[in-house]
Formats: structure tokens, C-alpha cells, sequence
């Protein structure tokens, strides 16, 4: 038989290439093996458009196009496009308006932005469906290419506050930054490479009774395969927290009992990621079947088949109920008793996954010295370092974890899903070893958010004052427990916190059942709550004919209020600053504007209004901590290091900001290092909206320190008094002399002083931030359409420390709302089985379904948070989703209260309004 | 580990040949945007891929006795930027061009949406309605099929395994003609279909319809020409007693199954208010407007 090409020769970036791709190789991963990393790989599907690269001068998604069919072609990517110092004009666009966060989907986006003409770009919605970005909620990328200019100069004295491009802006739209995957292969830590691939659980329930391994052991270039019996019988959780304890230990490494469709069976490395894929296939398992439970409901009964029952481990929980949590303040009785109306429904809301751009997944090897290093897409790396030593009983020091620019996280990187395997693999060959999640993997064997099912009852006078708030709530946190108390704890708090009431009662569960496990992702628990008791209470202002702004700001918390949720036990919550009142009055006033698009022609169309309040306690009721370390470099720059992850959030650019107010420079004057257990000090992760209020503190403190530190040593040195001598941007002035950084250094390492300081940040007091949405939407009454027509949102975050950046996390957040009201939701069969585990099916926001937002911020300063500041970038996303369900039902007349609000199940419900 | 091979012929006769002598599963490559991402997820495991995009004519348009002979594996954004394609047969290119983004429009073909026999394709119901046939190349040569008769069910086709389509045929339009199609999709961009709907119609002097055809996609295993709907045009103007009759019409034919797309009954709804809405812009431009397409 005639094969065709041996060779393919092409050319990409200027750079002729001449090597053989593997037979049935797309483009992407040929490219990728030839260096050219700026191409990303967010879901091997054609859907996301992140592998994006011009193929003779035509846009492609690279992943669909065989590599042979690029022969004697050109390629063109985003490091070809432009370089640093000589940008495209798209690429300086970008970075002008940062049209990005994590940056993942940027080098796609870019190139796909690049190639269109003036029609195509005045139709972006159209233009742009290849392109998904799930951290920008597109705003900032219509800004990018409409080529305005929303970055601010970088003053001395002037960093926080201002609107500073990201560090690393510049490495990001050239496609320079590396991510966790971006490793060339002739890495020299990288010699030897192996490749994991992980067989998945077929059934939602079974016990492994055998495994024959024979078949895919004789395969050529399988190295090793693991099942139960080779990994270190040691329970775990893959969920991160501080305190260990408040995850259940009910996870091994590999387990001879599957507990979900998609669980793990057994890893094989091998030398290319194709034969550990075949080999995984020649694996023959035999299960026995278990009886599997999907429902809550159904599970917490007491005929269920239990899913974990681990003896000592798990003593004392009962059947599948993992987490019980009740609570009641003044007595609810009492309060309905004294009510003019009740109100009483259940609400739910849907599985959904976090769908960062950049899938899980590390990288291990050993050094010379025996140590190990992990390089991993994780917002808690010293967690992970921690649980690894658990697992494979080593030393701390014997293992450095690390993280290169991470691509998205939204509390799904809050989780050791990758890392361990990649330990064992290393350990156990000695060789490096790599695993990447597919995007497939990341529906069926990620975690996804908690599906909640809340019932709630409310009474109120008859001038719309609360008079009991009574809630149950039951979480299905799936075959694993992590996050599971936390987010059920969580589901108690805030929503029910942000009504002043005497008397308020919850009872939660959280069960387990036989589907992909729950994890912790933007909203902690806290949106789900908030779904239900927000459209409740426009329920309630319905059945009173109170306005739904006056039955809120009757009702809402505010300062003086004892900040207490069901337990009434003291709280180290307090009102750093409040300005719930300003959003409410923003959203009122914004939407009474009359802004936004006109409602589609036609009686057809109906219009609604809602709206939706949500409050946040900045940081976790759990531990967190956070350390910085800051010094003056000889060349009289500051360096700092920060244990915090960036992954889009911003914080590298925040902490710099933070740094530079405190020291007087420029946020240019300070490099920052982040994300690595060797070279920076401790930090418990990203994640519970600390990047601001814990590690940003810890960056204050230290910039504090350091500026004592060098202002003493300039007063010490000039013989000036301590008093006059202030930093200003290079040099410390010293009444009238001024002596430059770079020569205070000099001095003062000649004399043995050294400039450096470090400092831990601990949450306690935390403050609280409030977010209010509002919307103006049309609603086909035959069809079950919607399209919103006006969005506004209210932020009470504090100081701003980078307005752009603020900005871009409500409007991210906002597109993420969107897409769980209006279109996400893992479906699964009856058998437990996810049936759209990727991205055609399970459908995130594009460019065409996020409007732009108008965002208001309140006029605060905060006086727990860092230089005023509180956290911003998770609680955004809390009042989305009851805002747009309520503007439908103000539409339709119906109310719905299942999430997704899916055209389908509209139209299932939409009867009198048709 | 299974081996795969990659073969590129430069002729019909050389890729019927390699498809006849494959032992193993062949697939015929076109743009890719379907075999790529099948091949990816496991979904098909070939033993050898006959590339077609060598072969002479495959890619592109002429125009021949008034019709169209378009190869099978031109892309939609060809279809497009054709000068007179877009203005003969409007809602045959709407319905290519909805297929995908920019990225895919530059790669994805009629031959492959067709035999990748998705009852959700879009190009298809389209080419249906508006009469088009294929050339189809096997060992015994060449025979002509009408595209309703190509795919038999989710995932298959008629075609023997050592046949291809080569080309397809798009009629010289009728005067007085005009065709569009409409879908309907849970996301605004980018989504599969719920509910497909192509229409062709004829009118005579006074906008009465003489003929008809209209197919619908997503409602069925595969995409379903509805002669009963075509009949409740045939005879007469476009008024509200018409459109009643089309869309109970279109509802009858619905045969869809509850899926993650959405619930029978409401595609069973949608699709005759998409079978209203897609007749409107046929019976328009047959009449000679110059109604615009939506999705
Ligand atoms: C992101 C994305 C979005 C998409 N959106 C849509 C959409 O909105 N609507 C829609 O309808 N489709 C959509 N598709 C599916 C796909 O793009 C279309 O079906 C496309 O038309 C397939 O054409 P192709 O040339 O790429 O086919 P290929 O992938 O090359 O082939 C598809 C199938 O057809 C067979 N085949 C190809 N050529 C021939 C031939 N000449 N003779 C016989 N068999 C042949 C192949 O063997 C294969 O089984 C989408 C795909 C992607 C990746
Ligand atoms: S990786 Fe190619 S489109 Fe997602
Ligand atoms: S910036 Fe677009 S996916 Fe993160």
C-alpha cells in the first residue's frame, strides 16, 4: 500500500520544518512537538478555537486539520504573528484593553481576531463563535478589538488604584507565557518523558473483582500499569483546605470499588500517550456490579446501598448522608405564626462544571538528588505538596511543587486530581511522567458544582417585613466528599445572612451518590442558596404587592445588624464597610434608564425585569494563610514572592500594585515570583476569595515592613532623622540628599544589613462584599427564547486596586451566571453516565450570549481588607442567575425554578402564558 | 498497536481502488471537521483514510445548464464568496454557512456533513429541498442518487464501502422559485440544531404555490423530506390558514427523541413554528424579495 508522506515539510513562522507526523496526528500536537507552544489545546474538538493558528493565511482550529494536510503549507501562529518589542497590531490591542485574564483561550482569540475584515469584525457575536473564553465574559475582548485603550500608565506613587496591565501581558498575547503543558520535549528534566493514561469506571457502582493486565502489558511501550493493588492504601481527599479536617479522608489513590461512571481503574505510563490510550483499552476488567442511587432523596433512605463504608474512617456518619448541618435562631414557629403570608416552593439548581480553558493536569520527575518536582495547574500547590507527602510517606523537603501560568481555575484547581498519579508513576520508573486531562475527562472524572435542591418558606407582615426565612437544603455531592461540609456550611451562610430576620432556621445534608463528585467552583455553595431564597422573595413580594426593591431594602442587612446566619455562636465577621445600599440604588437606577436593546418586535416577545441581591463573607470560617516575602536586588529593584496562585484572577498585577503603593514605585520596579513550595513561603491557596483579603494583606504587611527596613537603614546611612526620609519610585530621599536604591543597597550589604522582610497574613476579622444583578429580558412565548436585554450589576468590593481588572472579574463572572441560568447542565443517563461531556453539548456562554454589562461600583474603603480593598472576583457570579429567572417570570407570569432555565423547560412550563 | 494509514490519490479510480482493497474500516476524508474529532475521541477506529482533497474538481463550483455542479468537498466559506451561488440557491448556502465557525467554515464540505449522516446536519435538509442529487464513484463507476436517498439512519449512509461522492448537483431554479432554510438552537451562535428546516417552493403569477418541498432536520433519525407539508403549500397563497395546515403538518412528521437537545414535545412545537417561518422567507424570495435568512 501507497503510504503517502514519511516527510511532511512545512513551514511555520518563517521556520522551515521538515519531520514525520505519527499517522493520524492533527496538526495541534505536530505543531506543539515542533515547539511552536503558543498554540493551546482547550478541548481537541474543534469547539473552543484556543489551538487557532493561520494555515496559509486562513484561520484553522488546528486540531482539526491532519498534519499531512499542511505540507508544503504555511503556518502562521501567534509567536509568529508578532514578537515581544514588535507586536501585531491585534496582539498590542489586547494588551491595550487586556482582553484576557488567565490568557488561555488569547493566543486562539488573537489569531482568529486577526483575520477578519472590517464586516466580520463590526459582527463579532458571529465572528467569534470559534472562540471560547470562559474568564472574560467577552467584554474586555470586544474592547481588545475594538481597539479602545483601557490600561492607565504605570506611575510611581500612583500603582494601586490604576488600571495596570498584567506583568505578564506581553508574554501572553505573543504566545510566550507557558502554562503547566508548555514544555518543549528536549527539556532536559524532561528526557525520558512518559506518557499517563487512566482507565475509567464503566459502571457507577461496582467492586473490581479482577484485572487482567496481560494484553496491554505486552504492548510495545507500555512501561507500567497500576490498579488498586499497587498504590499505597492510604484514604485521602482530593479536595484542598488548610485544615484537613473538614474534607472526609474517603479516596484512594486507586480503589478495587468504583463509585462513579468515570473513576479511576488503573494508569498506565507509557512512551507515548497513544500507547498508554491502547493499552488502556487492552485492559480487561471484571466488575462486580453494585446497586448504584443517584438521588439525594433516594439515597439518605435507609434500603439505599451505602457508597462508603470504610469502618473507622467514616464512624459515625450515617448510610450516605456525609454532612448534616442545623441551625435555628429565635424560633421560626413563632415567626410564621406572626406572618400576613407565607411563602413556600422548592428550587434546584443544575450540575455544572468550572470549564477552565486549560484542562487539569502535571508534570513529575526526580532530580539527581531523589527530589521530586510537580509542576501543576493547581490554585494550592502546597496543599498538594502536603497531601503527597500523605500519600507516599515523604519528607516535605523531598517535594517542590510549582506552577507555571495557570489557565483558569474557579475553585476546580482546589483539588489533587493529577498529581498524585504522576508521583507514583515517577517513583515507581524513575522516569518523568506527564498526564493531561482531556476535555472529555474533565465532565466525567473532574468535580463539577454541587446540585442543590433548597426548599424554602418564608413569612413577612404585610409591609413586606421578613418574619421567619426557613431553609432545607440537600447537596448531592456524588461519590466523593470533597468540599462537601464546606459547601453545604456555606449554603447556610451568606444567602441567609443578608436578611435581617429574628427567627431563621436551615437544615442542610449533604449525600452521597453515584455520580462525578462535587468540588468547590466560584460561589462556594453560597449561589445555590442564593438561587432559591432571591427568586422566593420576589415570590413573596409578588404575593404581599410589595415593589422587589422595597421588599429588599426593607429587609436587607445592614451596619449595626448582628451578621449571623442559624448559629448563634459568635462570628469574627464584621462590617469592614458596607454599600449593599449603593448597588441597590446603582441597579434601580440603571435599569430605570431605559438602556439596553429594545425588546424584539412582535407580541410574541414578552419582556421582564428582576433583580437579585447576594452577600459574601470575604474569606473562608476556615483557616487561611498566606506569607510574602519582599527584598531589594542589588540593581535597586524589589523582588517578591507571593505562595498565592495567579490563574487569572489578577493577583500577580494586584500584588504588585499593593507592594508598590506601600514602597512608593512603580508596580515595574517589583518582579514577582509566585505558586512554588521552594521559592516562595507558604500560602493555603487561591481559592475562598483570599487572592485580595489574605495573600494581598500578607503582600502589604511585607512591603510595610520592608519600607521600615529601608527607610531606617537610609536614615542610619545619611545620618538623616528617620522622620524626613520617604521613598519616592528609585531612591529614598532623605530631607534634601537622595540616594538611590541601587546604592542604598550597596551600602548596606558592604555593612552586612540585609533589605528584606516577610510576613504572614491570617483571615480574622473578614469583612463582607455584596454584589446586586439586575436584568431586562424578552421571552418568546412560543419558542421559550431569551434574550437579555439589558444587564447591570452593583459591586460593593471595596477600593478598587486595578478598576480594569475589577471590572473584568464581574463581567467574567457575570458570562459564567449566564451560562448556569440560561444553558449549562451535565445531563446524565440512567446509568450514571454523563452524556455531553464536551463542550457541543455542554454549552458555556459564547461571544453571541453575553451582552455587555453595565457595572457599577460602590463607593467604599474597607477597613479590615488590604489598602481598602475587599474580595471581588468570586461572589459576582451569586446574584446572576436568580436575577434572570426572576425577570422571566416577571415576563412570562411563571415562575421557574429548576436551573437551566433551558428554552425546552420553558416551554414545558409556559401554558397560560402561550 | 492498530495501525492507521494515510493515503492522498490523485484520482476517483485510485481512491476507489484503495477503498475496495482496505481490509479493515476506510473513511473517506474531506474537510475533517467531523473524521478529525471521531478519530480523537475513539469513536471510529479506521485502518485507512483516503484523503480526496488531491483529487482534480473535488474542490469547487461550476456553473453547468443553469445549475451548479459543486465538489464534494468545497468548503462553505467557498460556497459563499461563489459570485452567483448565494443568489440561485440562498438557503442552500445559509444552511452550509451555519455550519461552525470561521475557523470550521474554511474545511467543512456538503459531502461530509451529508455522510457523517447526523440526523442535526444542516446543509442537508437544505440540499433536500432543493432537489439536489450526487455523483457517486464505486468500483462498477459512477451512478447519479438524490441526497434523500444518502443517509439511512444516525451515523449511516447507503453508500457501498468502496463508494464516494464526487460531486454534487444543484437544478437550474425554476422561475418564480425560491428556497431558504432555518434553524433553531439553544445557544444564539454555535450550537446544533434542535429543529432544521429546509423549504423550497414555485409560484405562479398571482403567489399561489405550485410546487413545494420541505424537509426537516433534528426531529427524526434522519433529516425527512414531508410531502404532507409540501402538499398543504401546493394550491395556495401564504396566509394564516396555510401556515396552520403547514405547521400541523410539520408537527405529524416529528418523530424526535427526548435527548440532551431538548424534549420531544418542544421540538415537536418548534418545528412547525420553524416550518411557518422558513416557508415565509421561501415564499418571499420566490416572489421575488429579498428576505434575509436568520438563524
Ligand atoms: C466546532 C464545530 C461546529 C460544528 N457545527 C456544525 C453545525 O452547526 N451544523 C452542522 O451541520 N455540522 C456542524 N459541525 C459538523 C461538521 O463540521 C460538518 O458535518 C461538516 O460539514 C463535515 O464536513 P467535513 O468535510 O469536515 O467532513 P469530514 O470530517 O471530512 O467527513 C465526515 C464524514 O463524512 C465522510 N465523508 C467525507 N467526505 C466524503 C465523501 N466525499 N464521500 C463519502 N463520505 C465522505 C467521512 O468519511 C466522515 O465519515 C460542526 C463541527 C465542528 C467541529
Ligand atoms: S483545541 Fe482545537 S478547537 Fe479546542
Ligand atoms: S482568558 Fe479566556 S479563557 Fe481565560
Amino acid at each position: 500500500m501507497n503510504h503517502d508522506p514519511a516527510i511532511t515539510s512545512c513551514s511555520i513562522d518563517g521556520r522551515a520544518v521538515f519531520a514525520a507526523p505519527k499517522l493520524g496526528q492533527c496538526l495541534r500536537t505536530f505543531l506543539r512537538e515542533q515547539g511552536a507552544l503558543g498554540i493551546k489545546k482547550g478541548c481537541d474538538a474543534g469547539d473552543c478555537g484556543a489551538c487557532t493558528v493561520w494555515l496559509d493565511g486562513e484561520p484553522v482550529h488546528s486540531c482539526l486539520v491532519p498534519a499531512f494536510r499542511a505540507t508544503g503549507g504555511e503556518v502562521t501562529t501567534i509567536e509568529g504573528l508578532g514578537q515581544p518589542g514588535a507586536l501585531h497590531e491585534m496582539q498590542r490591542r489586547f494588551l491595550d484593553a487586556q482582553g484576557f485574564q488567565c490568557g488561555f483561550c488569547t493566543a486562539g482569540m488573537i489569531m482568529t481576531a486577526a483575520a477578519l475584515d472590517e464586516a466580520q469584525r463590526a459582527d463579532l457575536p458571529h465572528a467569534l463563535k470559534g472562540n471560547l473564553c470562559r474568564c472574560t465574559g467577552y467584554r474586555a475582548v470586544a474592547d481588545a478589538i475594538g481597539g479602545s485603550v483601557e490600561a492607565q500608565e504605570d506611575v510611581a506613587g500612583q500603582a494601586c488604584g490604576a488600571s495596570l496591565r498584567n506583568p505578564f501581558g506581553e508574554a501572553i498575547v505573543t504566545g510566550h507565557a507557558r502554562y503547566t503543558m508548555d514544555l518543549s520535549a528536549d527539556e532536559p528534566t524532561l528526557e525520558g518523558l512518559l506518557h499517563l493514561k487512566v482507565l475509567r469506571a464503566e459502571h457507577a457502582h461496582a467492586r473490581i473483582a479482577r484485572i487482567d493486565r496481560t494484553r496491554a502489558e505486552a504492548l510495545p511501550g507500555v512501561v507500567a500499569i497500576f490498579t488498586w493493588e499497587d498504590v499505597p492504601r492510604r484514604l485521602y481527599s482530593t479536595a484542598t483546605h488548610e485544615d484537613h479536617l473538614v474534607d472526609p479522608d474517603d479516596s484512594y489513590i486507586l480503589d478495587n470499588v468504583v463509585r462513579f461512571r468515570g473513576q479511576r481503574v488503573a494508569a498506565v505510563v507509557a512512551e507515548s500517550e497513544a500507547i498508554a490510550e491502547a493499552a488502556c483499552r487492552l485492559l480487561v476488567v471484571e466488575y462486580e456490579i453494585l446497586p448504584a442511587v443517584f438521588d439525594p432523596e433516594a439515597a439518605m433512605r435507609p434500603d439505599a446501598p451505602v457508597l462508603h463504608d470504610k469502618g473507622p474512617a467514616t464512624l459515625g456518619s450515617r448510610g450516605n448522608i456525609y454532612a448534616e448541618i442545623h441551625g435555628e435562631v429565635g424560633s421560626v414557629a413563632d415567626g410564621f405564626a406572626a406572618a400576613d403570608a407565607v411563602h413556600e416552593r422548592t428550587y434546584s439548581t443544575s450540575r455544572v462544571q468550572h470549564v477552565h480553558l486549560e484542562t487539569h493536569g502535571s508534570i513529575a520527575w526526580r532530580d539527581e538528588a531523589g527530589r521530586v518536582h510537580v509542576r501543576t495547574s493547581s490554585q494550592a500547590p502546597f496543599i498538594v505538596q502536603q497531601k503527597l507527602c500523605h500519600l507516599f510517606a515523604l519528607p516535605a523537603r523531598a517535594v517542590h511543587v510549582f506552577t507555571e501560568r495557570v489557565g483558569g481555575g474557579f475553585g476546580g484547581k482546589q483539588e489533587m486530581i493529577t498529581e498524585d498519579l504522576c508521583v507514583l508513576a515517577t517513583l515507581a520508573t524513575g522516569r518523568p511522567v506527564k498526564w493531561e486531562y482531556t476535555r472529555q475527562e474533565q465532565f466525567t472524572a473532574a468535580t463539577t458544582r454541587h446540585q442543590m435542591t433548597t426548599r424554602v418558606k418564608l413569612g413577612a407582615t404585610r409591609d413586606g417585613t421578613l418574619t421567619a426565612i426557613e431553609v432545607r437544603v440537600v447537596s448531592n455531592t456524588g461519590a466523593y466528599g470533597g468540599h462537601a461540609g464546606e459547601t453545604l456550611a456555606a449554603s447556610l451562610g451568606g444567602p441567609l445572612t443578608a436578611y435581617r430576620c429574628a427567627n431563621k432556621k436551615a437544615d442542610g445534608y449533604a449525600v452521597y451518590t453515584n455520580l462525578v463528585p462535587g468540588g468547590g467552583f466560584r460561589g462556594y455553595g453560597s449561589s445555590q442558596t442564593t438561587f432559591a431564597i432571591e427568586c422566593a422573595i420576589d415570590e413573596l413580594a409578588i404575593k404581599l404587592g410589595v415593589h422587589k426593591f422595597t421588599i429588599r431594602r426593607k429587609n436587607m442587612i445592614r451596619p449595626g445588624d448582628w451578621i449571623e446566619s442559624v448559629w448563634s455562636d459568635p462570628s469574627d465577621v464584621d462590617f469592614g464597610s458596607y454599600g449593599l445600599d449603593q448597588c441597590m440604588d446603582n441597579v434601580e437606577s440603571a435599569l430605570a434608564s431605559g438602556r439596553g436593546a429594545a425588546k424584539p418586535a412582535g407580541e410574541a416577545w414578552l419582556e421582564g425585569t428582576g433583580i437579585a441581591l447576594a452577600m459574601l463573607e470575604c474569606g473562608p470560617p476556615t483557616e487561611h494563610r498566606s506569607g510574602a516575602e519582599m527584598r531589594l536586588v542589588s540593581d535597586g529593584r524589589y523582588h517578591l514572592a507571593v505562595g498565592s496562585t495567579e490563574m487569572g484572577n489578577g493577583s500577580v498585577t494586584s500584588h504588585r500594585q499593593i507592594a508598590a503603593e506601600l514602597l512608593d514605585c512603580a508596580a515595574g520596579q517589583i518582579d514577582i515570583i509566585n505558586a512554588d513550595t521552594d521559592r516562595a513561603p507558604y500560602d493555603t491557596g487561591t481559592f475562598a476569595s483570599t487572592g485580595t483579603v489574605v495573600a494581598g494583606q500578607a503582600v502589604a504587611l511585607t512591603a510595610a515592613a520592608l519600607r521600615e527596613n529601608l527607610l531606617g537603614y537610609a536614615s542610619h546611612h545619611t545620618g538623616a532623622e528617620r522622620a524626613v526620609c520617604r521613598l519616592e519610585s528609585d531612591a529614598v530621599l532623605c530631607g534634601d540628599r537622595r540616594v538611590r536604591l541601587a546604592e542604598l543597597y550597596a551600602a548596606g550589604s558592604a555593612e552586612g544589613h540585609r533589605f528584606e522582610a516577610k510576613r504572614k497574613a491570617y483571615l480574622s476579622p473578614r469583612t463582607v462584599a455584596f454584589n446586586v444583578h439586575g436584568v431586562r429580558l424578552a421571552v418568546h412565548r412560543v419558542t421559550a427564547e431569551v434574550r437579555i436585554l439589558h444587564s447591570v450589576h452593583g459591586a460593593d468590593i471595596g477600593r478598587l486596586i486595578n478598576p480594569m481588572q475589577c471590572r473584568g472579574q464581574i463581567d467574567g463572572a457575570i458570562g459564567m451566571g449566564i451560562g448556569w441560568a440560561l444553558t449549562e447542565n451535565m445531563i446524565h443517563d440512567d446509568g450514571g453516565a454523563v452524556v455531553n461531556p464536551s463542550l457541543r453539548n455542554y454549552r458555556i456562554p459564547a461571544f453571541a450570549d453575553v451582552p455587555p454589562s453595565e457595572v457599577y461600583f460602590a463607593d467604599t474603603h474597607d477597613r479590615i481588607g488590604p489598602l481598602g480593598a475587599k474580595s471581588q472576583g468570586e461572589c459576582a457570579i451569586n446574584p446572576v442567575a436568580p436575577a434572570i429567572a426572576n425577570a422571566i417570570a416577571d415576563a412570562t407570569g411563571v415562575r421557574f425554578a429548576h436551573l437551566p432555565l433551558t428554552p425546552d423547560r420553558i416551554f414545558a412550563d409556559l401554558g397560560p402564558a402561550r | 498497536m492498530p495501525s492507521l494509514n494515510y493515503v492522498a490519490p490523485a484520482t476517483v479510480q485510485e481512491a476507489v481502488r484503495l477503498l475496495a482493497g482496505a481490509s479493515g474500516l476506510a473513511k473517506v476524508l474531506s474537510g475533517g471537521t467531523d473524521l478529525l474529532v471521531q478519530l480523537r475521541s475513539g469513536r471510529t477506529r479506521p485502518e485507512l483514510i483516503v484523503d480526496t482533497k488531491k483529487i482534480p474538481g473535488i474542490i469547487g463550483i461550476r456553473e453547468e445548464n443553469g445549475g451548479f455542479v459543486i465538489g464534494a468537498a468545497t468548503p462553505g466559506m467557498a460556497l459563499f464568496e461563489h459570485p452567483t451561488l448565494k443568489q440561485t440557491w440562498p438557503g442552500v448556502v445559509e444552511a452550509a454557512n451555519l455550519i461552525g465557525s470561521k475557523q470550521v467554515q474554511g474545511r467543512a464540505s456538503l459531502a461530509g456533513n451529508l455522510c457523517n449522516a447526523s440526523p442535526a446536519a444542516d446543509s442537508v435538509p437544505a440540499m433536500i429541498a432543493a432537489g439536489a442529487t450526487c455523483l457517486i464513484a464505486g468500483s462498477d463507476g459512477t451512478r447519479q442518487a438524490k441526497v434523500e436517498d444518502i443517509v439511512t439512519g444516525p451515523g449511516r449512509t447507503s453508500l457501498a464501502r468502496d463508494e464516494f461522492i464526487v460531486e454534487f448537483r444543484l437544478p437550474k431554479r425554476e422561475p418564480r422559485s425560491g428556497d431558504a432554510y432555518l434553524r433553531f438552537i439553544p445557544r444564539t451562535e454555535m450550537d446544533i440544531a434542535v429543529v432544521g428546516c429546509g423549504v423550497c417552493v414555485t409560484l405562479d403569477a398571482n403567489g399561489v404555490c405550485t410546487a413545494a418541498r420541505v424537509v426537516l432536520g433534528a426531529v427524526a433519525p434522519t433529516p425527512v423530506l414531508v410531502p404532507e407539508a409540501a402538499a398543504a403549500l401546493v394550491g395556495h397563497k401564504l396566509d394564516d390558514a396555510t401556515l396552520e395546515m403547514l405547521d400541523a403538518a410539520a408537527r405529524r412528521a416529528c418523530n424526535p427523541i427526548d435527548d440532551k437537545r431538548g424534549t420531544i414535545d418542544y421540538r415537536t412545537k418548534v418545528a412547525g413554528v420553524l416550518a411557518r417561518r422558513t416557508a415565509a422567507i421561501a415564499f418571499n424570495r420566490a416572489s421575488g424579495g429579498k428576505s434575509a435568512g436568520g438563524h
